[in-house]
């Protein structure tokens, strides 16, 4: 009888094929997301990122050699695996013996692991050595500029929907313009954010922004575009300061006093229980134009100075969220025809359900407010100028990438140069990339 | 060729019997490694937000949420404004690569940034201070 010809066997040798590739056979598995080893004066480890929640309790280093071109092998001494400190898909395994120059991997086998509640066996990983860390910085950093920019380069809303102006004066002139038909309108507005760092400054940035509708009642006609300078100063330097120093360690110690921890973490707490954490001073230049075209550029110097909050925790039952605002507390806008003298506050509220059953997932606030005072008259007008603009939205269904749900934002108010009363609310379903504001 | 040379000792980490009968690796008895930038991260974002919690006297330091490195900056609601005040924070508690962290202020002040990502920036610049 030919072996090719006796199904049984081949389904044997099947069967152990399969066992030996589950058992791995210290190979590499699909647990294992990254390995990195670091070298250097007082710090010789191997960092390995899994794919799920890893249970420190399980990991035991077996072996652990650094592997030449050539294939030379030189045993390094392992030290248990270490957790890190949030980061719970996370271990560091540190180790003594210095691996030769030539060398430019560490091979690690851990005997067992526990990922996301899997047990597995002989999980072994190859880790890069990285020695050059000025080529390493210079890596993470390009990484690091391709990410999202700041939230405020690529804040922009623009919408277009079938409907009716929400104010009096914007149904009077859209009945004016339609000889008094009292019809639907397709109408629509946008609002436009661009902020830009300066590529020499960090303190440096450029905006355009833009506020249309297109009808009166819903149109504030704003436009502007400008420099602006800006300086955060933290608050309570003593208490932050006396932090660091809890945290260093002392010099005749490599590790910090469990009392000096202690002391850092109620430090810590003391300073959330503040509610501000820095000072925020703005100066720059801007053009301010009416976004109809119809007057001129008007040139103004722009001060502010706000109080930023600390994020406050909101605890609503199964719903945890987050709560935070900035205070504009006096700020200035002065041109050749213009004195201006402005306050007002931003503020932001986000929860999200953390039960997978709940209807809404996750609500979104944010409001604006600010009230300028025309010192000199514009338009022949003086006294307080205030808008107001609120945006709320809730998000009832979300995968991994895109979120879908309702939103509502409400304007009303006047802004310069033209002060035209708004008055408008837009509702409409918005879909959301999940990426970088989750 | 040059021959292999073998360690002797512990190879295995050494293990413990825990309340619940399993065996349990002793958790952070290793030599003492030079810091890596994580704690004081994690510190400088929570003395900003209440909404992140550390315990730096625990071994590993714990954080609630506790996967606060997997997460962005904006998703424990850090904003645009507050990530200039944890730059600032941070030159306090690592005052060695406060240099590096203003150079670099432009790539990481995006609330986007995944926190481990800003994490793996500090200790990289640490680790060249301690050449």
């Amino acid at each position: 009888m030919t072996t090719s010809g006796n199904p049984r066997l081949w389904s044997l040798l099947c069967l152990l094929a399969l066992l030996m590739c589950l058992r791995g056979h210290g190979q590499p598995i699909g647990v294992l997301q990254r390995a990195e080893a670091i070298l250097a004066p007082g710090a010789s480890y191997v960092d390995l990122t899994f794919t799920g929640l890893v249970g420190v309790a399980s990991a035991s280093p077996i072996s652990m050699h650094s592997l030449g071109e050539d294939g030379e092998v030189f045993d390094l001494r392992a030290e248990p695996a270490q957790a890190l400190g949030g980061r719970p898909r996370m271990l560091r395994v540190s180790f003594s013996g210095k691996p030769p120059a030539g060398h430019s991997k560490i091979r690690l086998c851990l005997g067992a692991v526990e990922v996301a509640g899997t047990s597995y066996m002989d999980v072994c990983a190859e880790a890069r050595i990285l020695r050059d860390f000025d080529g390493e910085l210079t890596s993470l950093k390009a990484s690091l500029g391709v990410l999202p920019r700041l939230q405020r380069e690529k804040s922009m809303f623009a919408s277009l929907f079938l409907g009716q102006t929400g104010s009096r004066a914007g149904r009077q002139a859209h009945d004016a313009s339609t000889s008094g038909v009292h019809t639907a309108a397709i109408v629509g507005a946008a609002d436009v954010s661009f902020v830009r760092s300066d590529l020499g400054s960090k303190d440096l940035t450029y905006f355009l922004r833009l506020k249309r509708g297109s009808t009166s009642g819903m149109d504030p006609r704003n436009l502007e575009a400008g420099a602006s300078w800006r300086r955060s100063v933290l608050m309570h330097r003593r208490e932050r300061s006396r932090l660091a120093a809890m945290l260093a360690a002392p010099a005749d110690s490599p590790r910090v006093s469990p009392q000096a921890l202690r002391e850092a973490a109620a430090l810590t707490a003391g300073l959330q229980r503040k509610w501000f954490a820095g000072h925020i001073v703005e100066a720059g230049v801007k053009l301010e134009g009416d976004a109809a075209g119809e007057k001129q550029w008007l040139g103004l110097l722009d001060a502010g100075w706000s109080l930023q909050s600390t994020t406050r925790r909101v605890s609503l039952p199964g719903a945890p969220g987050w709560f935070r605002f900035r205070w504009m507390a006096g700020g200035v806008e002065a041109g050749r025809e213009q004195a201006r003298v402005k306050a007002g506050a931003d503020a932001s509220l986000l929860v999200q359900a953390s039960g997978s059953t709940a209807p809404i997932r996750r609500l979104e606030f944010h409001a604006q407010t600010v009230g300028r005072w025309l010192i000199r008259a514009e338009r022949k007008e003086r006294g307080v100028r205030p808008w107001l603009q609120l945006d709320a939205k809730a998000f009832f269904f979300e995968s991994p990438r895109i979120r879908y749900g309702v939103r509502l934002s409400v304007q009303r108010g006047r802004l310069p140069p033209v002060y035209l009363a708004v008055h408008s609310i837009q509702f409409g379903f918005v879909v959301e990339s999940t990426g970088g504001d989750e | 060729m040059k021959k292999t040379r073998k360690t002797k000792g512990t190879d295995r980490a050494p293990a413990r019997t825990g309340t619940d009968g399993k065996k349990h690796v002793e958790p952070a008895r290793g030599r003492p490694q030079a810091r890596d930038g994580a704690l004081e991260l994690a510190v400088s974002i929570a003395s900003l937000c209440q909404a992140v919690r550390v315990d730096a006297s625990a071994v590993p330091f714990q954080t609630d949420p506790a996967d606060l490195f997997d997460r962005t900056f904006a998703g424990v609601g850090i904003g645009d404004e507050q990530m200039s005040l944890l730059r600032e924070q941070l030159k306090l508690l690592l005052p060695e690569i406060a240099p590096e962290l203003d150079e670099n202020a432009r790539v990481l002040d995006q609330p986007g940034h995944r926190i481990e990502a800003y994490g793996a920036f500090i200790r990289v610049a640490l680790l060249l201070k301690l050449r």
